[in-house]
């Protein structure tokens, strides 16, 4: 007959068995997942619609990303464009962190957002992995027009200043600039796109267009006529060298950058578990090194500048500080 | 001399191997995606593009360009065989293909849409090719106030449309207007009629609503279950392609007219494809005396949507060429095509590179000589769809559609929106509505909205700058041509309804008489039913209380009263256009309430009766479809339902339920998840 205290150190050791048995294959479950993490397919959302930057920089990624992941799994990209960023931003933010919804966001449109609207999320709650570019925002006008560079514009009145949208990211950029240099300026908005915009300066609607600094070299060499003044950036980068447009150190406006471009920050909902996060920084950063990436950009005329998610976090930061200043 | 140098170049480069190959592939393609509803064009570029990341650029070049072209025409057979426009552009194909097709002569209806389709974008061409030299100065003609007016002389189409029927035609453009302003205000940064619904951000999307208004419309009619889309039951094929072809030559004044519609229209970028196909079938119907009446099979109805649809084409290729400037939605994904393979648009295209852009156009050309030849030798067998009975390919096309709508953007919304814009649709027709004028006002009120909006900013004059440029009262002069003089010519020689109107209403898909409230005669009182012996189904089947009329008449009060009703939350810019366009649609539906309500009691046949609730069961049908897609997902939901369908709807023992299931589920997975790999 057993005793009582046998009878109860066995099933201590039983229970600590079982218990010992949950937990290493626990252990092994998360191990195991992340090991084989990923093994179906993710969903890649675009705030964007189909042409754009933000587009062909996430086609680029589902194409050439999935080479760089453990397992091989599709990459199937998505767009998502309603409420300029909004509804795509949500959508991530609302998916399970199960590492098979991903998406890029624009880190000065959905702060915009965030501002301006009632949303369930804050900009730094997503799990960004890292941005394989940025954009550049220029200011560009017409060879006719008689602003022939961005001090011209100073003391000009009412100048007509083509936007897509009135309180999008290029307005707030064109707005910090006005603030900096004292401009007098409207908007014209409303515009579908930068290629409507430069065909707007070169039948005179308006005077000067916020645009993104590819598609203003594009445009400078084309036959509508296009002059850049000056590029949200310290420097001058080397697409829009020699075209004597200014950059912000020219003007003493080094602090604009944070405002003069987006990032194309790519995340996964809040919480995704750090494992998931490595694999994915890890795969990013090989596919922006790649070579097949970078024949892509030659190719295409697009620009890989990547950020690392601290990065990110950092032009998120700085960009949060300024924005209030030059909010619409 | 080193442009024709040039071109003759490029032609021999498209007609070598591996070239020629390419562009053969791209038609095939192209038409596969053309003719199945919801793919289209964009669909077809956007996943071709990456494909080609390795090829040469001219094979690269050659595939785009016979894929637009192959698209075009693939449109047009889904839109002749059965009733649903592969693409937008080829609704008005609808109007007088398929009555065409019902008639027995779907083959010939087919070798007409081959041949105009051919050259049409011969023509479209040649255009592109002579305008070259002034391309800059023609586009920048085109200012915001132009583009306004456009998108009013296509509204004005739904006047000339609508004037048998103006009220309800009125009414369904007002409606139409204010759904297209459901959805985020990229001006105002305002989700307007969004209800809290995260879909209805995006707004309604053009593809649901007409494969909605279309197929699904036309599938609950098909349900019905007798008979087969050719009325007769069988086709006449022999000598119907040279039959289609001589239709088509014999009207040179039809095909030279509509394709310079489709490309000049084509080369204002935003001005759109829809807009141009129905410019030039109203303008058609407007100049033709031939018979029969447009909207019951004219092949004039056909040359003109098709001849302009694959003219535009060409035309819209100048400002993307040129500038940069999309002049079409295919148009701006080819852009990044071209990107891709490191030809930017500009001057730089337009000379030393020209080479290229005539590798284009002759890849279009030849691609759209190849969709004539395959339409005319496949028109015969591609005729025999509308044999096949009703009962047994009304699913087929139900679970075709709805996928088309479903790989839009993997959105069980939009497969709901398609099948409430097919009950939508089966109201609209069956109600003496107007299809036109939804569909036209949806696509065209955003733009005229977007460019009113521009218009006054860029003005120092307020509204004036709409009626300060020559080329805009230009625009202006010819709608009032279109709308006034013909109406003031019929007036004075004293013709009643107008005839425009009369075919356009005339294309119902609908076989029952429009009782809506009338009795059909003495005969009709001997059959009707004794309202105490029906049940509470039967009541609203029979309309009777009230009717089909006053409930419809009721619903679209509501609906428009709603939307004015939460239109003052808006900022001003956001609700100005839905003030001006809501107002006087609520007062014209509650004036058409009245009258309806005012009508006389109704009676309604046994056959009418028994019409309804056939369509009414196909109705419930289609929402056991979706509840099964939601439930089961898509592929096994759609297997459940063709099973069921077939079984005890279509009536077929269980061999060929299985067949007909296995068959037309095998093709729709390899079409869709095999080779189109949506």
């Amino acid at each position: 007959m057993k005793s009582d205290n046998s009878t109860r150190r066995e099933y201590l050791k039983a229970s600590a068995g079982v218990l010992a048995a949950g937990g290493i294959s626990g252990c092994v479950g998360i191990l195991g997942e992340s090991s084989g993490y990923p093994s179906n397919e993710i969903e890649w959302v675009i705030p964007f619609s189909q042409g754009g930057g933000f587009d062909q920089a996430s086609r680029a990624l589902a194409e050439f990303m999935p080479n760089y992941l453990p397992n091989d799994v599709n990459i199937r990209p998505k767009n998502i464009t309603a409420g300029a960023g909004l509804k795509a931003a949500t959508t991530i933010h609302r998916a399970e962190p199960d590492g098979y919804t991903l998406g890029m966001l624009a880190h000065v449109q959905t702060l915009l957002h965030q501002f301006n609207n009632d949303v369930p999320w804050e900009i730094e709650e997503f799990s960004y992995f890292g941005a394989p570019s940025s954009s550049i925002y220029t200011t560009v006008t017409g060879t006719d027009t008689p602003y022939e560079t961005v001090e011209d514009l100073r003391g000009a009145d009412g100048i007509k200043v083509g936007v897509l949208r009135p309180s999008g990211s290029l307005a707030i950029s064109f707005n910090a600039l006005a603030e900096t240099l004292d401009l007098s300026y409207e908007f014209v908005s409303g515009y579908g796109g930068t290629d409507e915009l430069y065909t707007a300066i070169a039948r005179g609607d308006v005077d000067v267009a916020q645009g993104a600094a590819i598609s203003a070299s594009d445009a400078i060499e084309g036959e509508l006529g296009i002059r850049p003044l000056v590029v949200f950036r310290r420097e001058v980068p080397s697409l829009l060298a020699d075209t004597g447009v200014a950059s912000l150190s020219d003007i003493d406006a080094g602090e604009l950058e944070a405002v003069g471009g987006e990032i194309r920050g790519c995340c996964a909902p809040p919480d995704l578990s750090d494992d998931k996060r490595e694999v994915l920084e890890e795969a990013l950063t090989e596919t922006v090194d790649s070579d097949e990436m970078k024949e892509w950009a030659e190719n295409t005329g697009n620009v890989i500048n990547p950020y690392t998610t601290d990065e990110i976090v950092e032009r998120i930061e700085s960009t949060k500080e300024l924005l209030p200043e030059y909010r619409i | 001399m080193v442009l024709v140098s040039t071109l003759f170049q490029a032609l021999l480069t498209v007609l070598s191997w591996p070239v020629v190959g390419f562009v053969i592939l791209g038609t095939l393609f192209g038409i596969l995606f053309g003719a199945i509803p919801g793919i289209g064009g964009v669909i077809a570029l956007t996943l071709l593009i990456p494909l080609t990341f390795d090829m040469n650029t001219v094979s690269a070049l050659a595939l785009f360009a016979a894929t637009m072209g192959g698209v075009a025409f693939g449109g047009s057979v889904s839109a002749i065989l059965v009733n649903t426009p592969g693409t937008p552009p080829n609704a008005a194909t609808c109007f007088d293909g398929y009555p065409l097709a019902r008639r027995g002569r779907g083959s010939e209806a087919i070798s007409i849409s081959a041949t105009a389709s051919a050259l049409g974008a011969i023509v479209g061409i040649a255009v592109f090719y002579l305008t070259i030299p002034v391309a800059r100065r023609i586009i920048l003609s085109f200012a915001p106030p132009e583009f306004f007016w456009l998108s009013l002389l296509g509204l004005a189409t739904i006047a000339i449309v609508t004037r048998g029927n103006a009220l309800k035609g009125l009414i369904s453009a007002g409606v139409g207007l204010l759904i297209s302003f459901v959805g985020f205000d990229s001006i105002t940064g305002t989700v307007r009629y969004g209800f809290g619904i995260d879909y209805l951000w995006d707004g309604v999307q053009l593809v649901p609503v007409f494969i909605g208004l279309f197929a699904i419309a036309e599938v609950i009619r098909l349900s019905t279950g007798e008979g087969t889309i050719a009325s007769r039951g069988t086709v006449s094929t022999a000598g119907s392609r040279v039959r289609g072809i001589r239709q088509v030559l014999g009207r040179p004044r039809i095909l030279l007219q509509s394709s310079l519609v489709g490309v000049l229209v084509g080369m204002v970028p935003g001005a759109g494809g829809t807009v141009s196909n129905f410019l030039s079938y109203v303008l058609a119907a407007r100049t033709s005396n031939d018979s029969p009446p447009f909207g019951e099979g004219n092949p004039s109805g056909i040359i003109a949507s098709e001849a302009s649809n694959d003219a535009k084409d060409g035309g819209s290729l100048l400002p993307t060429v040129a500038f940069g400037l999309p002049g079409s939605a295919m148009a701006a994904v080819l852009l990044a095509g071209f990107e891709l393979h490191g030809l930017n648009p500009g001057p730089e295209l337009l000379s030393s590179n020209i080479f290229y852009v005539f590798v284009l156009l002759t890849s279009l050309v030849i691609a759209n000589v190849l969709t004539s030849v395959l339409g005319l030798s496949l028109s015969p067998l591609l005729s025999k769809v509308t044999t096949v009975p009703s009962k047994l390919i009304a699913p087929a096309i139900l679970v075709v559609s709805l996928e088309g709508a479903y790989v839009l953007r993997y959105s069980l919304g939009d497969v709901f929106v398609t099948i409430l814009f097919g009950f939508l649709g089966y109201a609209i027709v069956a109600l003496d509505y107007s299809r036109i004028a939804i569909a036209l006002a949806i696509i065209l009120g955003p733009l005229a909205e977007k460019y009113l909006y521009i218009s006054l900013q860029i003005s120092d004059s307020g509204l004036g700058i709409l009626f300060e440029r020559p080329l805009s009262l230009a625009i202006v002069a010819i709608a009032i041509l279109l709308v006034v003089v013909p109406t003031a010519v019929s007036a004075r020689s004293g013709l009643g309804r107008d005839d425009v109107s009369d075919w356009l209403q005339s294309k119902t898909g609908v076989d029952e008489p429009q009782a809506t409230g009338d009795a059909d005669g003495p005969e009709a009182e001997e059959e009707t039913s004794e309202a105490g012996e029906r049940g509470y189904l039967d009541r609203i089947v029979a309309g009777e209380g009230l009717s089909f009329d006053s409930l419809f008449a009721a619903l679209v009060f509501g609906f428009v009263a709603l939307l004015l009703a939460v239109t003052p939350a808006y900022p001003a810019d956001a609700s100005r256009l839905p003030y001006l366009v809501g107002v006087p649609t609520a007062v014209m539906s509650f004036a058409l309430l009245v009258r309806t309500l005012r009508a006389e009691g109704s009676t309604v046949t046994r056959s009418v009766l028994a019409t309804r609730r056939k369509h009414l069961l196909a109705a419930v049908w289609i929402l056991v479809l979706f509840v099964l897609i939601g439930v089961a997902g898509f592929r096994l939901g759609t297997l459940l339902f063709l099973v069921a369908a077939y079984r005890l709807q279509a009536n077929q023992d269980w061999s060929r339920t299985a067949l007909l299931t296995g068959s037309v589920w095998t093709t729709t997975f390899l079409i869709f998840e095999v080779v189109l790999r949506v």
